[in-house]
């Protein structure tokens, strides 16, 4: 089949790889001019002595970092994130009627053949993952294989080919880069924090210069670890919300491709829907608990796992969720069947 | 383990070695004041007072210790000198005399210490250099080029070198000398009393001599080039640029040093001087000045403001700043216009000093070098 490419999707990537990259540098400035504006007052007060310099950061050295964190990302992403699934990669002595309808759909897109790997999960879902086309791999779940008629397997196995043959899946690995980063510091601002007040606790002791001294550095903490969590938060946010905007336009993309492989888009409507149907009878040990991050990566979302009881509080409008809706996916679907017939 | 954790472990493995890699180009570039390095420095009754930089090397000096000799259960007068390191402030020597310090002067590379029973000795950041002995008590001294000038009590200037002395000429200047002579020789035991000590300065080609009668200059052979009444014996005398500066109490006056003319006065109370190409800086009565080479007003602070507007009674500068305290700060201005380029909470005793390494003060039982400017 001819594939052809979609330019809202090619320039969207485009953008998205160019805030990726960006996106990190400025983070690491954001936290230089923090430390040669609120943290050298800090400082001066921690130490009562002149601090009149500036903190700096080679660019080089700064990219150079960068690099590496975006190499490891390529280097051990798809190890921890089949590992974070319960997946593991089978050969076709294990799966030999998935493995074959992967290399058939494959073929028909155009595309290298993807290895397999199946996540012990009950949730109906799959995903690809690889920095490359052709080091990419798909992944379902047991509950997929178990819910869906074999049109429907195809449609969502094509699916994921799709995001191969779009690249789109190097993408969204990189795009994960910077939430990870934001996360770890806050994480370690965090812990900052919950040490000073365990610590304060036990001053009960402390008096005179000593208590002084204590309740000095105590602020200093507190308001270096405030400032680290506003500027992490702050590059978490929009990281995330670029993230999303990309992964729902690339999740339509993938819907077409998958229609265009298959020349079905009602199995992949059908299958969508079944998947959307059994997501909520999961059993209560499913992809829901485990910590997302992938959940932009899957071939449908992952209802209510993301913000706990509270995501109701997170309004759909500024924080867009990684998928379209599936009434919305499915409405465009038949669209292209009526097209089609 | 949940997902997110143990891919955020893999990637924090890589983010530490990319950090350690990052140290090597990231830090901290001080700025004018931050402290440079910080060293013990005993002043006052436990200690020795800072008496200038030379070379490198800040020079401390206790002119007189009073302590019980068991030995020979008698009280004794000593003296000390101690010698700290100006790159680091560490210490490269501290010496114990017998004798009590009569007259100590910074100059031409080292310290020069008169002692009370008329010994004379050159010290450098390695120690003692040479002695001699000028038979008589030293009232002043001066160093320059290689030579110590010594005004003595008994009115001789007396000039030293290598430990040898090289010629001797009768001080004070006396009315038959002077030029434009008011003398009153009548004057009593009492007057002679309250005058001001003898001052001595010496530059490569001039040394300049004051005592109570009036001030004379000399050639470094002992000659005599001229002798004024007229002139008020000044405090302080400094030479730089070929010009010799005296003050004392109002004025400010740069002398000519081949004829002793004035060349301007600068009025306004004076308790110390910085110097620096064509003009200079004077401190006094809480207001810093800075004068130009014709000794012109060119900026001044600390005049219109409060009490802690005022400035202290020490000044140091450079091409690239003056640097004085004020109200607990030590602060640096542009030489330019006086705007402030920095001020820091400072405790100073003594000083500023300036060295290679930053601007020295010494307070509180510490040495404490500020950087002289932005490191960025």
């Amino acid at each position: 089949m001819q594939w052809e490419p979609d330019r809202g999707l090619t320039v969207r990537m485009g953008v998205a790889l160019a805030l990726v990259a960006v996106l990190p540098v400025a983070f690491v400035y954001a936290f230089v001019f923090a430390a040669n504006t609120v943290g050298v007052e800090l400082l001066a007060r921690a130490t009562e002595d002149p601090w009149n310099g500036r903190f700096y950061a080679n660019p080089l050295v700064v990219l150079g970092a960068v690099a590496v964190g975006f190499a490891a990302q390529f280097a051990f992403g798809d190890a921890v994130a089949l590992r974070s699934v319960d997946a593991r990669r089978v050969d076709r002595e294990e799966y030999p009627d998935l493995l074959a309808r992967v290399d058939r759909l494959a073929q028909v897109a155009s595309a290298p053949t993807p290895r397999v790997a199946v996540s012990r999960s009950a949730v109906p879902n799959a995903f690809a993952i690889g920095a490359r086309p052709s080091q990419a791999t798909v992944v379902v779940t047991e509950g997929l294989l178990d819910a869906l008629d074999d049109d429907e397997l195809d449609a969502v196995l094509a699916h994921e080919i799709a995001h191969v043959r779009n690249r789109d899946v190097a993408v969204m690995s990189l795009s994960y880069f910077l939430p990870s980063l934001t996360y770890l510091v806050a994480i370690a601002a965090f812990y900052v924090l919950k040490g000073v007040f365990y610590v304060g606790g036990g001053l009960d002791d402390v008096d005179g210069d000593g208590a002084k001294g204590v309740v000095v550095a105590i602020a200093v903490l507190v308001v270096s670890a405030l400032v680290t969590l506003a500027i992490s938060a702050l590059f978490w946010l929009a990281s995330f919300l670029l993230f999303r905007v990309l992964s729902q336009y690339r999740e339509h993309a993938a819907d077409r491709g998958a229609a265009a492989i298959t020349g079905d888009p009602t199995a992949l409507a059908s299958a969508l829907r079944v998947v959307d149907d059994e997501m909520s009878a999961a059993p209560d040990r499913d992809l829901r608990e485990i910590d997302g991050g992938l959940e932009a990566l899957y071939v449908a979302p992952v209802d209510t796992y993301q913000f706990g009881d509270d995501r109701e509080l997170l309004s759909s409008d500024i924080f867009p969720s990684t998928h379209p809706s599936t009434e919305e996916r499915i409405e465009r679907l038949r669209e292209l069947a009526g097209a089609q017939a | 383990m949940t997902s997110r954790r143990r891919f955020l472990r893999g990637v924090g493995a890589a983010l530490g070695v990319g950090l350690g890699a990052s140290i090597a180009g990231c830090g901290y570039r001080p700025g004018g004041g931050d402290i440079r390095w910080r060293a013990d420095f005993r002043t006052g009754f436990y200690g020795d007072d800072p008496v200038g930089v030379a070379d490198g090397v800040l020079y401390g000096v206790t002119e007189s210790a009073r302590t019980f000799d068991f030995e020979s259960e008698r009280w004794v007068a000593r003296s000390s000198v101690v010698a700290h390191d100006a790159a680091d402030g560490s210490e490269r020597f501290e010496r114990e005399f017998d004798p009590e310090v009569t007259a100590h002067a910074i100059g031409d590379g080292g310290l020069a210490v008169a002692f009370a029973d008329g010994a004379l000795a050159r010290l450098t950041g390695d120690g003692v250099q040479w002695r001699a002995s000028v038979d008589g008590e030293v009232r002043a001294l001066a160093a320059a080029a290689g030579r110590i000038y010594a005004a003595t009590a008994d009115g001789r200037l007396v000039a030293v070198a290598e430990g040898s002395r090289v010629w001797a000429v009768d001080l004070p200047v006396t009315e038959a000398e002077s030029g434009t002579g008011t003398g009153t020789p009548a004057e009593s035991e009492a007057e002679r009393d309250r005058r001001p000590g003898p001052v001595v300065a010496a530059g490569a080609n001039h040394v300049l001599a004051a005592t109570g009668d009036g001030v004379a200059g000399f050639a470094p052979d002992g000659r005599r080039l001229w002798t004024r009444r007229d002139l008020e014996v000044p405090e302080t005398a400094v030479f730089t640029g070929g010009r010799v500066h005296v003050w004392r109490d109002l004025h400010l006056t740069a002398l000519d040093p081949a004829t002793g003319r004035p060349r301007w006065t600068l009025r306004g109370p004076v308790r110390s001087v910085a110097l620096t190409g064509d003009g200079g800086f004077r401190v006094g009565g809480g207001e810093l000045v800075a004068f130009d080479g014709d000794g012109e007003r060119r900026w001044s602070r600390g005049t219109d403001g409060g009490y802690d507007a005022r400035y202290g009674d020490n000044v140091a500068a450079d091409s690239e700043a003056v640097y004085a305290t004020r109200d607990g700060d030590l602060v640096a201005h542009d030489p330019a216009d006086g705007s402030v380029r920095w001020a820091v909470d400072a405790t100073v005793g003594h000083g500023p000093y300036l060295v290679d390494s930053g601007v020295l003060v010494v307070g509180d039982g510490e040495l404490v070098c500020h950087y002289r400017s932005d490191q960025f």
